[in-house]
């Protein structure tokens, strides 16, 4: 579907300067989307441009409700946009795939299968034979620190281990682009902290390209080296953050003490917090 | 509290429970009892006492009644139990796993199947009796329909239930739909498809006994019935307590089958 001109919102962040000679994994062109309710139509989403590049790690932040699980959804190809395009890998999308492999603020993992089955699902959905899907599980599970839990049901799995699984069963398939929806939403302050650090130690490792939703402007400083403000529903690009500096070397406790962390939080805090404000 | 000490505490609440639902059950024996053989309050005519009943099941599985022994009138009942229960699962359980499934086969379905649901499977017995005449298929098929009814609901509500989440991440794990279904959907649901296998039993079982007025010429309610014409209250009573008592076994048969299929799930507490 060719993008519509006019519904193309001119955005006001400058589109990742100096770093267009990298490989645009996903781009979203005019991506926009719209709810029927009883009180008539609904804009969820305004018309989004994005480009996600080799290598980025992005946070969309914005206020509850803007829709920036929506478009990782679209992105995903588990929800349908009501127009725009997703391009994945330079090709339009219709269908989810394993280009493109979501870790849920829920974990999501099968219950009736062990760790193993688990992250071995996806190579056998796409047909990876068994002594390469066994070397591979092995592999991401020490990634990933499970190596002793291969066996375990999800069930019998701590909330930071469950998520340690999804990550693993997501990042086996290699993806082009994970898509994170809140990730650390359900687990516990000490625990988050722990994962974020895993996060980026891994996606430094694999060279990970990530979309990330997230709640918390601070992990989002912290993991990210490009963050979108959405506004208020219907969401749009507010406004685009560049990191210059690489926080994920550092622990979470040693960036925060750095005094370019803490100002760049706050500038982002800012943006977010206008948008809250505007709809209370 | 620890695992030990938890599972101490259980065994003891079991204990609890098993003994005082065998004393409840010796009491009401008692009481039968001391109303018939002990204190002479009925007449044997109106309600036989229990040591008569017992001499009488004793008897029954030597003796004729009827043209059979006990265990003949038993297979009988249960050959049209376990067909009428397996033809309603091959029907039901597609039918409900795909409604649960594709929201088209729902619509199209539904309407049609919440029509006949409340209608009871005795009111299926004259147009049994059209249909089929009075013999063995029309008690097979007024069985069939009274086991269809929970197949179709709960494998429905099994699939249904299944959080959509875990279908989402199968997609996006690059499953298509059909395997998604049987990769993840399907063993999911289990527990509460058997569920539906043993709710659909006891309606068959219970069922039964009213199919058997179809010119049944044997089988557990067919003696019952039988045991009013020829005044014999005792062999009665023998019918109704086994068909209580295998009501019971199947039911208990079954829920073991669905606990031990459900291991991956958190230990019920």
């Amino acid at each position: 579907m060719p993008l519509d001109e006019k519904t193309a919102v001119p955005t006001a962040h400058d589109e990742g300067t100096g770093m267009t000679d990298r490989q645009a994994k996903l781009r979203f062109e005019g991506v926009h989307k719209s709810f029927h309710t009883r009180r008539g139509e609904v804009t969820a989403l305004s018309p989004i441009d994005l480009t996600v590049y080799q290598g980025d790690f992005i946070a969309l932040v914005g206020p509850s409700g803007c829709g920036k699980s929506t478009l990782l959804m679209i992105a995903a190809g588990l929800e349908a946009a009501s127009g725009g395009t997703v391009l994945a890998d330079g090709a339009p999308m219709r269908e989810p795939g394993p280009d493109r492999c979501v870790v849920f603020q829920r974990f999501a993992l099968f219950p009736t299968k062990t760790v193993t089955g688990n992250v071995e699902y996806g190579l056998r959905m796409t047909g990876v034979p068994k002594a390469e899907r066994r070397e591979r599980v092995r592999e991401t599970l020490g990634m990933v620190g499970l190596s002793a839990f291969a066996d375990a049901y999800p069930h019998e799995l701590s909330g930071g281990m469950q998520q340690r699984a999804a990550l693993a069963r997501s990042i086996v398939m290699r993806p082009d682009v994970l898509l994170m929806d809140e990730p650390f939403g359900a687990l516990d302050a000490q625990t988050r902290i722990i994962m974020q650090e895993e996060i980026a130690r891994i996606a430094r490792d694999l060279g990970l390209t990530v979309l990330l939703v997230t709640h918390s402007v601070e992990e989002a400083v912290y993991l990210c080296n490009r963050i979108i403000v959405l506004t208020a529903r219907p969401g749009a690009i507010k406004h685009e953050f560049t990191v210059d500096d690489d926080w994920s070397h550092h622990s979470v406790d040693e960036a925060m003490a750095q005094p370019g962390f803490g100002s760049l939080q706050r500038t982002v805090w800012n943006a977010v917090r206008e948008e809250i404000t505007s709809v209370q | 509290m620890t695992n030990v000490e938890w599972r101490r505490a259980r065994r003891r609440r079991r204990v609890r429970a098993t003994s005082v639902g065998a004393a409840s059950t010796i009491a009401l024996a008692g009481l039968w009892y001391l109303s018939t053989d002990g204190l002479g309050l009925v007449s044997p005519l109106f309600l036989p006492s229990p040591v008569a009943v017992f001499e009488r099941l004793i008897e029954f599985t030597q003796r004729d009644y009827q043209g059979a022994t006990l265990i003949g009138h038993l297979f009988a009942s249960l050959r049209i139990v376990a067909i009428g229960w397996f033809v309603a699962g091959v029907i039901g359980l597609p039918l409900g796993v795909a409604m649960g499934w594709s929201r088209r086969v729902r619509t199209v379905v539904s309407p049609v199947f919440e029509l006949i649901r409340p209608i009871p499977p005795i009111a299926w017995i004259p147009l049994a009796i059209l249909w089929f005449g009075l013999g063995t298929e029309a008690r097979v098929f007024v069985v069939t329909i009274s086991a269809v009814v929970p197949w179709v609901l709960n494998s429905y509500e099994a699939v249904a239930g299944v959080d959509k989440l875990l279908a989402k991440a199968s997609r996006s794990l690059g499953a298509p739909s059909r395997r998604t279904l049987v990769e993840v959907v399907l063993p999911a649901a289990v527990p509460t498809l058997v569920g539906g296998a043993r709710i659909a039993l006891g309606n068959a079982w219970m069922t039964v006994v009213a199919a058997e007025l179809l010119g049944a010429t044997a089988g557990l309610g067919f003696v019952a019935l039988n045991a009013r014409s020829t005044l014999d209250p005792d062999i009665m009573l023998v019918a109704m307590l086994l068909i209580g008592l295998l009501g019971v076994v199947f039911s208990e048969g079954l829920r073991l089958v669905e606990k031990r299929l459900s291991g991956w799930k958190e230990s019920a507490a």
